[in-house]
Formats: C-alpha cells, structure tokens, sequence
C-alpha cells in the first residue's frame, strides 16, 4: 500500500464524500425511529447543524493549508501533545470502521447469508477492503466517481418504480412531535452521520487544489443531504406507520416495486450496491487509520509523491516499504467489530443514546480545542513579532 | 629543477601514449575479424565463419582494371533470400560487362571499392563492410557481399528477396465496409502500410534490433508532437532494457514492456488491421512493429479497447453506441452469469421467479451433483472444447464441434448428469465471450474466480468478487494511462468514444488519459 499525495481532483474527493455518506444514509431506520414521519426534515436540519464542525475543519485547513488533521495537531500543539491528541483520532477511526463492519455484517447475516458464521462474512468483506487498500486508496477514489453516479440512478429508478405505490397523506401530520426528539433527531444525523465528514480531513493533502477543500466537503454533504431526504421522504411516502418498525426502511421500501413481474425483488440490487458502498466506506476508514498510525509513530514522512510511470514493475517495488500497518489494522478491525456489540439491542440503544455523544467528541470537541490553540498561537506569535 | 622534471614527464607521456596507439595498430592488423588484402584469405575466412551453411553460394568473377590487371572478385549471398535478377542485372551484369565497354571511360582504373559504388553498381542500397561478423550478419539478414583482390573493405549490397505472404484480408479481425488489408511478416510492408495512410513527415518510424541470437527488427512508430514525448521515452527505455535470446512474435515483447505483467487483463492492444493502428497512432499513443509478426501493437491500452472495433467508426454512430452497450452486456454476461446462476439456485433461490425455479427444479431432478460442480465440470468441458478446437486442424475441428454440441451436452443431460439449465447457461456465457474476442482470455480466468466466490458466498460473494476486479482494473496503469479511463477516474472528453460513440464530428479532442501533445482534434463543428 502506498500513501499518498497530489491525486485526486475536488470532484472525485466530492463523490467519495458522496459514497462515504450514502453507505450510511441508505440506512435511515435509527433516525426515523425517533422523529417517525418528520425524519425527513431532520436530514436538512441536521446538514445544517453539521454545518458548524464544518466551519472548524475549514477554518484549520486555511490555517495549515496541505496538511491533515495528524499534521495540523503536530504543529499546533507540538510532536508529543500533539500526538497525543492524534491517538485520539486514531481510536476514533478505528471505531468507526469496526463499528461499520459490524454493521455491514450483520445486514448481511439478516439478508443475505442468515446460516453463516458473521466472522466469515466479515472476514470477506475486510478481504476486498484489504486487497483495495493494498492496490492504494487513490483507486477507491477514482472508482468513486462511478459508484456514486450508480447509485444515485438506482435511487432515481426506485423512486420513480415505487411511485405508484406512494400515499401522500403518510407525510402527516407535520412537526407533532415533542420538541426534544427534534433536537435529538437533528444532532443524531448531524453527528453520526454528516459530522463523520471529519475522516475526509485526514484525505485533503491528496488533492490536486487544495483551496477547493471547503467546497468539496460541503456539495458532498449537500447532495448526500439531498439523496437522504428523497430517500427518506420516499420510505415515508410508501411503508407509512410501518417505517418506524422495520430495521431498513429502504430495503422494505424497495421490496414493494413490482411492475408488470419483471420489475420486482429490486431490493438485491441495493443489498449489492449497500454491499459496495460499505467496502468503499471501510476501506476510506483504514486508510485513515493506517494514515494516522504512520504519521504518529513513523519518524520521517511516509507519503510518497505520485510517478507518472507509478505501476511499471521496476518502480512498484521501490515504494512498497511500509510498515505492515495495513495488515496490523485491517486484522484490529476484524477482532473489534467482532467485539464491538453483544446484542442488536445493545447496539440500538447505543445508536441512539450514546453514539452522538461519542462522535460529537472527535468531531466537534477536539477540533474546536486545536482551532483555538491555533488561533491562540498566531495571537502570540504576532505580538512577538510586534515587540521584536 | 621542478620545471625539467616537469618535462620529463610530459615527453614520459607521449612517449607512452605512441607506443599504446602502435601497439593497439599491430593488434588491428593481426585482428582475424578483419578483413585483409588478399581475396583467398577473405573467402577462406567468410566461409569458415559461415561454415555449414549448405546455402551460400559463393560466385567468382573478374572485372575492370586496378593498376592494369584485372580485379578478381567474389560475390556472397544466401541462397533463397535474394532476388537472383537483382543480382545479375544489378550487380554482376554492370561489373563484368559494364565495366569493359568503351563508354565508361570514368571507371578504366578502379582505384577503390567506394568507386564501384558510385559508379558501376545499380542497386538501390549499398554500404562497405570490414568485418568478417558484418560480412556473415549482412548475409543471413539477405544481402549480397562483393568482395574483391587488392581491397581490405568489401561491398553489402542490399539485393532482399524472399518468398512472403501477400498482403490479404485479415482473418481475426473482418472488416464489412473499412479498408481490407491485413499486415504481413515482412516489417517493411507493414510500415509502408501505416506510411500511406498517415503521409505526415512527423511520422517517426525508430529502427532496433533485439534478440541477440534472431537479431531482429523491430519498429517504433509515433507521430512526434501529437504522441506524449514521455510517453515515447518511457517505451523505448523500457524496449532498450529487453535483454533476450530471441523475438518470434510480437507477444515475445509484451511481458518485457508492460506495466501489469501477471494480470489477466491485456496493457498492450495489437491489431492486423493497419488502418487500426494508424486510428490509435492519431489519438496520440506508440506502435511497435516486430519483423516476422503480422500484427502491430499499440500503447498505451485502456479497457475500454476491450470493446471497441475499426468497423465502429464507419458505421452509424446510434448503431455503434449500440453495439459498444451490446459487447459490454456480453461481457457481463459471460463473465457474472455462471456465477450468478450458481448464487440464485444454491443461496437466493427467493430472488427467481416460482415458475422459473419449478421448472429449474424439475429440469435438475435427479442430477448427481451439487449445482457448482454441475457448473463447474460444465465449464472445464467447454475450456477443453475451445481449446481443442482452436489446436486441432480445420477437418478434425468439426468433428470436436460436434462430438461436443452433441455427445457432451445432449447425451449428457438425456443421462441426468447435467441439467439442462446448466447447459443452457453454459452456452449462453461462451457465446457471450465471442462477443469480446480480445478480453476472451481475461473473461474465462475471471470467471472462475466469481465461480468460487458465488459458490461460497452466493450473491454477496460475487459482489465482493466484482469489486475486487473493479479495484483491480482500475489501479493497472498502462504506460501511465489509468486502465479504467475515461470511467474511473471519470473524463468528460473521452465518455464521447467510450460506450457511447458520438458522430465524428463532434470527437473534437483526443482522449485525454493518453496525455497528447496536440489535444485538439479537429475544429468544433459548425453550429447545426
């Protein structure tokens, strides 16, 4: 695996956001257990309170322009301080990817493989996140241009095969709920699913023009907001009362197509697509992982700059030296997302209680504090200057 | 005193350096490479270099006058590789004829080789030799060599003439309405082909030779200032690097030069068609021609050229895109469909249609073996069929054709070994493969491999599978050109040759992974 720098352009890092976010966005049924038939708004107040953590990211990356959230701790707060914050991430990364390979392992336990043991599920699954990762993350990203244009179509063409099964008044009534569950609802998707947008921070210096960053970052979010609330608007519009009783929404949504027998079981095709964006979701996860485990424990600068002649045999021995952290990582995903949950309902309950808390730490807390210290730090090196 | 020693070390040195440059004169004299004044040294020594060669054929004569005796002269060559016409007409007819009559005043005392040459010799090409190893190179390689009394130099005179295939229709690429000729195993008829099709003078044909014991000829071509030059640096690096007994074909170079050398998937394209070469020449990418090799190949390769044919640019542009969406349908197909049959009948038997699973479910009734080993037996058979079929002479051929549509896959689902469902797929996959004849090797590899996968994993499997070979085409690089372009990383400009081929006039660039100097096509189209 090699890692690297000055590959990608703004529009393949936006459809990676995109894929990145729809893995999980095409999994709406923990959010619409809380807020029922007004899900749907939370997807768009959400977006805009992940607005804020956005904020903090963008304003560090203009402070520290081509460097990652690993380097930006280490310049701000010094090697030891700052890798120590550093690890924090870390655990935060792996946890992600544990708990999203858990995920995944389950849905396909339940769907698609119900006799198999879920550690070999799994154990395939990080199979094919491993051998991507191996072939270098610049692949993923590229492939993620095509994947997100995939399913966004397959969103559209299931949309437009359910409508006739589509009863409008399941939409009301409007805004009934108890304030709170708004609030709950509205920091939910803005910390688990938007906010997770943070793991793209450790992804910037790969970009071609690092000053598009920012507007990346926010049309990935604002069209996988967009997708959310069509998809959510859509299950609402076809399950009604049931949606809040199923385990995935859209699934059972897409259950109901049938057009003239030959449209019909369309559901195995978003298993597949769900089956795909999950590897790319993973597979972005370790990577940052390894990212982050190299840059805090590794002495020199691991990344490598991009060969135009990169994949010719000669070259490609050269840079293969990593340390084995790939392997290392992808082997602690498998063990922690065997780990990660005892029951279903101990997962549900984290989900929803737990799970904001815990991301909104390393998503907003921690960055705000370096955002600070940086800016504190420029305060002080300014005055500095004006009294030399 | 410093100064007188200094001196005497620069005479020392002078001294030193005339002795070194004597020495290295006797050397070249004692030299037994090199040829010598005497004719019956010379053509004793050309021949025991070339000793056992039952066809040289070796012609004495005499001619003209050095220092008013007759020169005596010796005439090599290859018998079977020159144009004997060429030789009496070209050669010996003007040196014993010629230069005895009257009216080649010019020539009355022959004082040098270079002489005959210039002024006697009608041949088109002609080069002084020196050395016995260039004597016996440019033999074998079908030139004629004069050797002559009195002169250390002997003559090469180009005289090439053998027996070659003329230039026919191409058999493994056809052509309906695009031109017919096909390349040939002469490289010069080959070049000359892309020559008169592309009459630009910034067509660059570089000349090497690799292959220390076949010594063969091979041609780089590219259209400077439209081709990458890092491009054309890189392949003749990689092509100067080649160290190997010898080159018969084309595929010899192949694994040397490309970039994913134990992939399935082919990096360097290859055609018999020249006015496909000359197609891939002006989108900016390198040829190599190989001599004895009827088929020229192109870099760099994108996957995309897996399903795409000469014959799409003639016809209609709505029918190509519909037959570019067709091949790519056939490729799924024969790629995914065993595996995907094996997947829905074993893991999702929910996902097919209860009258189709009744029938499937009676069609297999009784059947032996587990679905994947149906299936599996199914395709070694069908392997070994296409095998046998392409390995066997043409009459034999037939019989395989048909002890294999019949015996294999009548007989053996009237005795309930095999279902039938599990022919029918088996069928509809290979000819499927046909559909994508150049990525028909990669096909059957990777179908094996979602084999597996489906077999263990059902559709979860393959999709795992899928992506893995999605990941895998798109991380091989061909020459620096990402393999999956224009898809993966998505280009807008190339998506208008790709699945979808827009009329010619408005293909205004050239693709943009292959990096051209000259990016612009052609003028963008008058408003319509």
């Amino acid at each position: 695996m090699k890692l690297e720098r000055d590959s990608i352009s703004p529009n393949q890092f936006m459809f990676s956001i995109i894929c990145f976010m729809h893995a999980i966005v095409l999994r709406s049924g923990f959010i619409i257990s809380i807020t029922r038939q007004d899900s749907w708004i939370m997807s768009i107040t959400g977006f805009i309170f992940s607005l804020l953590p956005l904020g903090v990211y963008v304003a560090l990356m203009k402070n520290y322009p081509n460097k990652n959230l690993i380097e930006i701790n280490q310049a701000v707060f010094g090697k030891i301080v700052g890798n120590l914050i550093s690890l924090f991430y870390l655990f935060f990364f792996l946890s992600l990817a544990a708990l999203n390979t858990h995920d995944l392992g389950h849905f396909v336990l339940s769907y698609m493989l119900p006799e198999t043991p879920v550690a070999i599920i799994v154990l395939f699954f990080l199979g094919a996140c491993f051998y991507s990762l191996k072939k270098g993350v610049k692949n993923i990203m590229h492939l993620s241009t095509l994947i997100a244009f995939v399913t966004l179509i397959a969103m559209i063409i299931n949309s437009v095969l359910i409508a006739k099964d589509t009863h409008f008044e399941f939409i009301f009534p409007l805004l009934q709920l108890e304030p709170e569950k708004y609030v709950q609802g509205t920091v939910s998707i803005g910390a688990v699913v938007m906010g997770e947008v943070l793991v793209f921070t450790m992804l910037t210096p790969m970009l071609k023009n690092g000053k598009k960053v920012g507007k990346s970052l926010f049309f990935g979010m604002l069209i996988s907001t967009f997708s959310s609330v069509v998809v959510m608007i859509r299950n609402i519009l076809t399950l009604g009362p049931l949606v809040t009783v199923v385990t995935l929404p859209t699934f059972e949504s897409i259950r109901n197509v049938s057009l003239a027998d030959i449209f019909t079981r369309l559901e195995s095709i978003y298993a597949i697509l769900l089956v795909i964006l999950f590897v790319v979701r993973v597979s972005i996860l370790i990577y940052v992982s390894v990212l982050a485990m190299t840059q805090i424990f590794s002495k020199e600068s691991p990344i490598v700059p991009e060969l135009a002649y990169e994949n010719s045999p000669r070259e490609k021995k050269k840079h293969q030296n990593q340390p084995p952290f790939l392997l290392l990582t992808t082997a602690l995903t498998f063990f922690y997302s065997l780990i990660v949950f005892e029951s279903p309902i101990e997962n549900s309950h984290w989900g929803a209680t737990v799970a904001p808390f815990f991301s909104l730490t390393f998503e907003l807390l921690l960055p705000a504090i370096t955002l600070v210290a940086a800016i504190f730090r420029k305060i002080v090196s300014k005055k500095k200057e004006v009294n030399a | 005193m410093r100064f007188i020693s200094q001196i005497i070390h620069v005479i020392k040195k002078k001294q030193e350096k005339e002795i070194e440059t004597e020495e290295r004169a006797v050397d070249t004299h004692k030299n037994p490479n090199i040829l010598s004044k005497s004719l019956s040294r010379n053509i004793q020594s050309v021949q025991s270099v070339l000793v056992n060669s039952a066809d040289l054929v070796l012609r004495e004569f005499s001619f003209g006058k050095h220092q008013d005796t007759e020169i005596k002269a010796a005439l090599f060559f290859i018998d079977g590789m020159v144009n004997m016409q060429m030789i009496n007409d070209g050669i010996i007819k003007p040196l014993m004829h010629d230069s005895q009559s009257s009216h080649k005043k010019g020539v009355s005392d022959i004082a040098s080789l270079e002489e005959v040459k210039e002024k006697l010799l009608v041949s088109g090409e002609a080069k002084a030799v020196q050395t016995f190893n260039d004597i016996a190179l440019g033999c074998i390689s079908g030139n004629a060599i004069l050797l002559a009394e009195g002169f250390d130099k002997g003559l090469e005179i180009s005289v090439k003439g053998w027996q070659q295939r003329a230039v026919t229709e191409p058999t493994s690429e056809t052509s309906v309405r695009g031109p017919r000729e096909g390349f040939t195993e002469n490289i010069r008829t080959n070049t000359s082909m892309i020559r008169r099709k592309i009459k630009d003078p910034s067509l660059k044909i570089k000349a090497s030779t690799i292959g220390k014991r076949t010594q063969t000829l091979v041609n780089l071509i590219y259209i400077e200032g439209l081709a990458n030059p890092d491009l054309v640096h890189e392949v003749e690096s990689r092509m100067s690097q080649i160290d190997i007994d010898a080159v018969l074909a084309t595929s010899y170079l192949e694994p040397y030069i490309e970039d994913a050398p134990v992939s399935v998937f082919p990096t360097i394209w290859f055609s018999e068609k020249p006015d496909a070469v000359a197609g891939k020449l002006l989108e900016g990418r390198v040829a190599i021609a190989v001599d004895g090799a009827p088929f020229v190949m192109s870099m760099p390769m994108l996957f995309i050229e897996n399903f795409q044919s000469a014959e799409d640019y003639i016809k209609r542009s709505p029918y190509s895109t519909a037959m570019r969406i067709l091949r790519l349908i056939a490729f799924m197909i024969s790629v995914f469909m065993p595996a995907l049959y094996i997947a829905l009948s074993t893991y999702q038997q929910e996902l097919i249609p209860t009258t189709l699973l009744f029938t499937m479910a009676a069609s297999s009734e009784g059947v032996p073996f587990p679905v994947v080993v149906e299936m599996a037996l199914m395709m070694m058979i069908f392997e070994i069929l296409q095998e046998a079929g392409i390995r066997m002479p043409r009459p034999v051929g037939q019989t395989i054709s048909i002890v294999g549509a019949l015996v294999m896959g009548e007989a053996a689902v009237r005795a309930g070994l095999v279902g039938a469902p599990v022919v029918i797929v088996i069928a509809i996959t290979a000819v499927s493969s046909f559909a994508v004849p150049f990525a028909a090797d990669a096909v059957s590899l990777t179908r094996w491999f979602l084999l597996i996968m489906a077999s263990v994993m059902g559709t979860y499997g393959i999709t795992l599978g899928g992506f893995i070979l999605l990941v895998h085409l798109v991380s091989i690089r061909s020459f620096g050109s990402p393999y999956l372009a224009p898809l993966a990383p998505f280009q807008n400009a190339g998506i208008k040759d790709s699945f979808v081929r827009v009329p010619l006039d408005d293909m205004t660039k050239r693709p943009q992974s292959l990096k051209p100097q000259d990016v612009v096509r052609q003028a963008s189209p008058p408003s319509k």
